[in-house]
């Protein structure tokens, strides 16, 4: 029987074969939706899809790219945002 | 977009105001200001109302006084002082070094002006304040002394008040018996 936590949407169900042959129901959480532009909804290149306890593992620098608005504008719309300024 | 020309950086790691420094070669033209000195696409600048004369191929001093006349600040990066990468040492070589420092004469003076040895802080040390080192708990008694005379001084000019109160009654009696002792 699953735990109380694991019954909730939050988890998806992946059935896993075991080397004896035998099939187990695994419970993981679901990873975030790609991040999109806060414009236009585009979606942003450069953002991984990660959770929040792998997000503190990855280096600061591969998270966005190193560009004004990065993460959060797309390309297009920054260079918009930019000449607004 | 001529030389001199004001111009904001629209892509690319560093954007700002930069102003254009040389004649587009095909796409490409040199520029310098608030971002790095190098050769840029025309696409990737956005042309403003300012122009500047300066000279073609300016030196980034030129640039830098010709933005501060219109009110544009550029901040210069100051590089970061690098030192000597610490080595590891192992072993032998480890035991080798920590008894070279724990060997070495320690010269003069050491953490915050404490002497190495005993005659470096005999020497240090001034006449006068040997002379009180030697008296010792004397100087102190003395101080206490001198307090506690204070002390009683306070208190021997606060009794006279007191006093003058109770001799007009003894007076009397004083020669009282005096006159007794007459006859």
């Amino acid at each position: 029987m699953p735990t109380r936590a694991q019954r909730s949407g939050h988890y998806r169900k992946t059935k896993v074969r075991l080397p004896g042959g035998s099939t187990e129901t695994h419970y993981t959480p679901h990873r975030p939706k790609q991040a999109t532009c806060g414009t236009c909804g585009a979606k942003l290149h450069g953002v991984p899809r990660a959770l929040p306890a792998e997000i503190k593992r990855i280096a600061k620098s591969s998270l966005r790219p190193t560009r004004a608005y990065g993460g959060t504008l797309c390309s297009k719309c920054s260079r918009e945002a930019l000449k607004a300024l | 977009m001529d030389v001199g020309q004001v111009c904001r950086k629209i892509a690319g790691r560093d954007t700002g105001i930069c102003v254009i420094l040389s004649k587009p070669e095909g796409s490409l033209v040199l520029v310098d200001g608030q971002v790095r000195r190098k050769k840029v696409n025309l696409r990737h600048l956005w042309a403003l109302e300012q122009k500047l004369e300066l000279a073609e191929n300016a030196d980034h001093e030129a640039v830098v006084a010709a933005l501060k006349g219109i009110n544009i600040l550029v901040k210069e990066k100051t590089a970061k002082s690098v030192g000597a990468k610490p080595v590891r040492q192992r072993g032998k070589a480890k035991a080798k070094a920590q008894a070279a420092e724990t060997s070495a004469p320690k010269k003069g003076k050491t953490k915050a002006g404490k002497p190495a040895t005993k005659k470096a802080a005999a020497a240090s040390v001034p006449a006068e304040q040997k002379d009180a080192d030697n008296k010792g708990a004397g100087t102190a008694v003395k101080k206490d002394a001198k307090k506690v005379a204070e002390e009683k001084a306070q208190v021997a000019a606060k009794q006279p008040e007191a006093t003058m109160a109770a001799e007009p009654s003894a007076a009397p009696a004083a020669p009282e018996a005096a006159a007794e002792k007459t006859a």
